[in-house]
């Protein structure tokens, strides 16, 4: 898809008005703001940053899609009240990582298929989505052994390459390169030269990442359902549901209506397979009863049914369950083993 | 950094006796972990295992939290006997114990405690900030724990204690579990004066206004991940007040009030249980300042029932007793 | 199904509660005729046996209930609910005439083309028979019953109190299209029928296995000793189809709550056959 559409390259110091002129049509610009020595994607109002060197976002970008805390309708008494569901703005998401874009493009298998899921695929079609490719990924990702490159395109729309001086805008989709085209004064041409730099930025980037061994994980993780070796993992793990939360391609939710006497909302919230509560039947049974269950299933979802299902993994690489599990639990230890 | 390869030695050693005399069937402690300056709780059933234990400033977890579980009969087959159970503490982690142990969770006689020596842990949250973020490569934690950190490329960076130290060590007055089974190193260090609670008396003297605002600023960073109340050892209902649909305290959303609701309602049902451990603040995976909240309890129960929690077994706790000389104090002027 | 790609498949339609008919001793299980108040919601809610909805009363939540109902009783569908949370009780508060939202239909149905020509064994423990009721009065519809062999029915609940649309299982007992067996795991005073338990049962009727396809939905644990009965019988797992149950929210596949393996109960199922349980995990 690339190949046929040609990169575009912007001298950074232009940054600054390109960002002002997509403002200016009318769409929500969200980038990346260093606040003391984190970075987040936070909505940029003027001047954007000019730093693409960041490791990773703490929060991937899934608030976008599937909010923590999203309302589906309102009611009144049992009527449902019209226009529960209201107009999404347009938005362009600066500088997410080549992984986090992929995580979009694989919920998308799960929230685009019959029957798509009404309020995603709102957001999903007035979103833009630049990402920035990882030019020095962090010891805790590991994208190149999930599928995916510090240069990956899929569910990106452009893939900017910080060259320096210059930014390489590569146009990674039909959406993507429609956007260029709207603000091609602002662009030239790559150089071949420029091409090649990029190329080259590209492979350093992934020969820095650690592969793991992943070959025919789905096939063995599902015969080994019934191992013992999931009890050593689980045994530590405090069913907090952080992994859930950061990770970007979790994508369970719950269900829940809120009413203040007879006026009220029906609320999609972030849930997790980690908690006791998410399989717990009325009756009172639940076909997970203990950690070590609810440990296994977020690894053979993420790593054996999506395959069944998708034919992907549904695991990017970007190493936040690691980096933010309190107890250290490392979801590469317990694949290799 | 001698000292802590001391007290893991010692500790490998007792726990390799332990299990040789058939004194125990399961030992939680501390192993290395798979991230530069972390540790991850282990836990070892045999003598051969027992070197994979560590001790040192980055052994932040407060493993009581795994008790309530191990010795649950929910769910256990018929006949099952509770295990016996040998567990690393710290200071906290033993008052921890303690609390469990009198909330019926734990049965004194099925747990080993093994004090180690602890001086302080280390606050990842402040080292990665002193290091503006740049992911460390490796690192040791000295016994005062101050650390020494080795980033990429070889730099070496030292950062005092005082840098590095957790808030609630800073004047914890338990370098050691009060109630304890076995020393490993039995030199007890310095037991320190009562903690100073001038942190929470400047807090207090703020205005209202300034207070709630800060409240909120803290709140507001909250995304009902449950973290802190995992982490907690004495969190161990099996369907906590948050969750409950019926009758419905609260809801699952995002809403200011409710998750304001839920931290102030989990904070209040550990008045007279909190030991101050800092599980909850380490877990949070954004950063909230809980300890602002937990800190006025731990001071309140102090100040009005003159109780600590954790310290004897035999004390009964404060919410549960009567006196006829209790202060009314938050009654009649609250 | 409904196919309109825009429709947003979270919002119920509202439909009235045109009868509310108590089933058991108990006064805990209680069958809710409703209608749709729009008729092209009406129309569009085409469905077989085996299929469910999403039962959506604002404030309180959804419940995913099996179609009692068969789609050859016009007008009109059947939920039997037994109260067991928030939903269901507030359900079960209702007066006739209270409008309440109906999402669906769901998941996938009994796999009513591949009973064409063969003996149909229908067996039912408890509540759990809602949707097997459905079935029948399906596969008794003339238009419909000339195109399978044999039907037999093994129903059981645990006292005579428990077992559900008593009128229809006495109307069915003495109908020459389907041989009815009605059983109790305990009788009381003034029960003439059976007792014994449904898989004791089965062994005891013993229906042929030969060109059969059994359906099968109960308790876990009428599931756990039927299973073998049948395979004893001679039914080949392909033949033997069940219907599960399981905590759902989003009812389509999408919230990742009510999988088994990598299939979804509410998308892919909630009828499976029992060869492919035999290749999922057992984790229901």
């Amino acid at each position: 898809m690339a190949e046929d559409m040609t990169p575009r390259t912007i001298d950074k110091r232009k940054l600054p008005e390109l960002a002002g002129l997509i403002i200016a049509a009318g769409h929500r610009l969200y980038g990346p703001v260093r606040n003391g020595g984190e970075v987040t994607l936070t909505e940029i109002a003027e001047k954007p940053p000019l730093d693409f060197a960041y490791g990773n976002f703490k929060m991937s970008p899934k608030n976008f899609f599937l909010p923590q805390s999203e309302v589906i309708c309102r009611f009144c008494g049992g009527d449902m009240l019209k226009d529960a569901v209201s107009a999404e703005e347009k938005k362009v998401l600066l500088g997410i990582r080549p992984c986090d874009a992929r995580a979009v493009w694989l919920m998308d298998k799960v929230f685009l298929e019959e029957p798509g899921d009404f309020y995603y695929k709102q957001k999903r079609d007035s979103t833009i989505l630049i990402s920035a490719a990882c030019l020095s990924p962090e010891t805790t990702c590991f994208c190149t052994s999930v599928g995916g490159s510090p240069a990956g395109t899929e569910g990106s729309d452009i893939l900017l390459f910080d060259l320096g001086k210059a930014l390489l805008l590569d146009p990674a989709s039909p959406r993507g390169e429609d956007f260029l085209n709207r603000f091609s004064e602002m662009t030239s041409e790559a150089s071949k030269k420029q091409v090649s730099q990029k190329e080259q930025l590209a492979q350093e980037a992934a020969s820095r990442l650690k592969k793991i061994s992943l070959d025919g994980v789905a096939e063995k993780f599902a015969r080994a359902f019934d191992s013992d070796l999931w009890a050593a993992p689980s045994q530590k793990c405090l069913g907090c549901g952080i992994c859930t939360y950061f990770c970007p391609t979790c994508h369970c939710f719950d269900v829940t209506d809120e009413t203040v006497r007879e006026k009220g909302r029906r609320l999609r919230t972030w849930d997790s397979c980690m908690y006791p509560l998410f399989t717990l039947h009325a009756s009172g049974h639940n076909p997970r009863p203990s950690q070590k269950e609810r440990v296994r299933q977020r690894f053979m979802h993420k790593f054996s049914y999506s395959v069944q299902n998708h034919g992907e993994l549904f695991c990017v690489g970007c190493g936040r369950c690691i980096k933010n599990c309190p107890v250290n639990l490392d979801l590469r230890e317990v694949i290799t083993r | 950094m001698s000292a802590n390869v001391r007290t893991s030695e010692e500790l490998k050693s007792a726990a390799r006796k332990l299990f040789e005399e058939g004194k125990i069937d399961l030992l939680i402690g501390y192993e290395r972990g798979t991230l530069p300056l972390r540790t991850t709780p282990c836990f070892i059933t045999s003598a051969e295992e027992v070197d994979r234990l560590v001790w040192d400033g980055f052994c932040s977890n407060n493993l009581a939290a795994y008790l309530p579980h191990l010795f649950s009969k929910e769910g256990k087959p018929k006949g099952w006997q509770p295990p016996k159970v040998a567990i690393v503490a710290k200071g906290c982690d033993g008052r921890s114990i303690i609390g469990l142990v009198k909330e019926k969770q734990a049965p004194r006689e099925n747990v080993i405690i093994l004090g180690v020596p602890c001086r302080g842990i280390v606050d990842l949250k402040k080292v990665l900030r002193a290091l503006d973020h740049k992911e460390p490569v490796s690192g040791e934690a000295a016994e005062d724990a101050s650390v020494i950190v080795r980033l990429d490329g070889g730099k070496e960076i030292r950062l005092g204690r005082d840098e590095v130290l957790f808030d609630s060590c800073k004047d914890c007055p338990h370098p050691e579990a009060p109630v304890c089974d076995l020393h490993v190193r039995p030199e007890i260090p310095e037991k320190k004066a009562e903690r100073d609670f001038t942190d929470v008396a400047d807090f207090e003297a703020k205005s209202p206004r300034e207070r709630w605002d800060y409240f909120v600023r803290e709140i507001s960073k909250c995304i009902r991940c449950y973290a802190c109340r995992q982490a907690c050892p004495n969190c161990y209902c099996a369907t906590c007040f948050a969750e409950q649909t019926q009758p419905k305290w609260i809801g699952v959303g995002t809403d200011l009030s409710e998750v304001m609701i839920y931290h102030l309602g989990r904070i209040f049902h550990q008045a007279g249980r909190c030991v101050d451990c800092g599980a909850c603040v380490r877990a949070c995976p954004m950063s909230i300042d809980l300890r602002v909240f937990t800190r006025k309890m731990v001071k309140d129960v102090k100040e009005l029932f003159g109780y600590e929690a954790g310290i004897s077994v035999e004390e009964p706790p404060p919410l549960c007793t009567f006196k006829t000389d209790d202060d009314q104090s938050f009654i009649t002027e609250p | 199904m409904n196919g309109d790609g825009n429709r947003n498949p979270y919002i119920p339609f509202p439909a009235k509660i045109e009868k509310i008919t108590i089933e058991n001793a108990d006064r805990d299980i209680k069958t809710f005729k409703l209608a749709f108040l729009d008729e092209g919601h009406r129309r569009a809610f085409q469905y077989l046996p085996g299929q469910f909805a999403e039962l959506s009363i604002f404030g309180k939540g959804e419940s995913p209930i099996g179609i009692a109902s068969s789609p050859t009783e016009e007008g009109y569908l059947l939920f039997t609910v037994k109260k067991v949370g928030v939903v269901t009780s507030d359900l079960h508060n209702s007066e006739e005439g209270r409008v309440i939202g109906v999402r669906g239909p769901l998941g996938k149905p009994y796999p009513v083309e591949a009973m064409e020509g063969k003996n149909v064994v229908i067996i039912g423990g408890g509540f759990a028979f809602t949707t097997l009721r459905s079935t029948i009065r399906y596969l008794l519809a003339p238009e419909n019953r000339r195109r399978i062999k044999n039907l037999t029915c093994i129903y059981g609940a645990r006292s005579p109190g428990e077992l559900i649309y008593k009128e229809e299982l006495k109307e069915w007992q003495g109908s020459e299209d389907i041989e009815m067996y009605v059983t109790v795991d305990k009788g009381d005073e003034s029960w003439t029928g059976r007792e014994g338990f449904v898989p004791t049962v089965l062994k005891e009727v013993a229906p042929s296995s030969e060109n059969a396809i059994a359906l099968v939905c109960g308790p876990p644990i009428m599931l756990k000793f039927t299973f073998p009965m049948l395979l004893g019988l001679g039914f080949p797992p392909e033949m033997i189809v069940v219907s599960l149950e399981m905590r759902m929210k989003c009812g389509i596949g999408k919230c990742g709550r009510c999988n088994i393996g990598n299939l979804y109960v509410c998308k892919d199922g909630p009828v499976f056959t029992y060869q492919q349980l035999q290749s999922l995990p057992a984790e229901y």
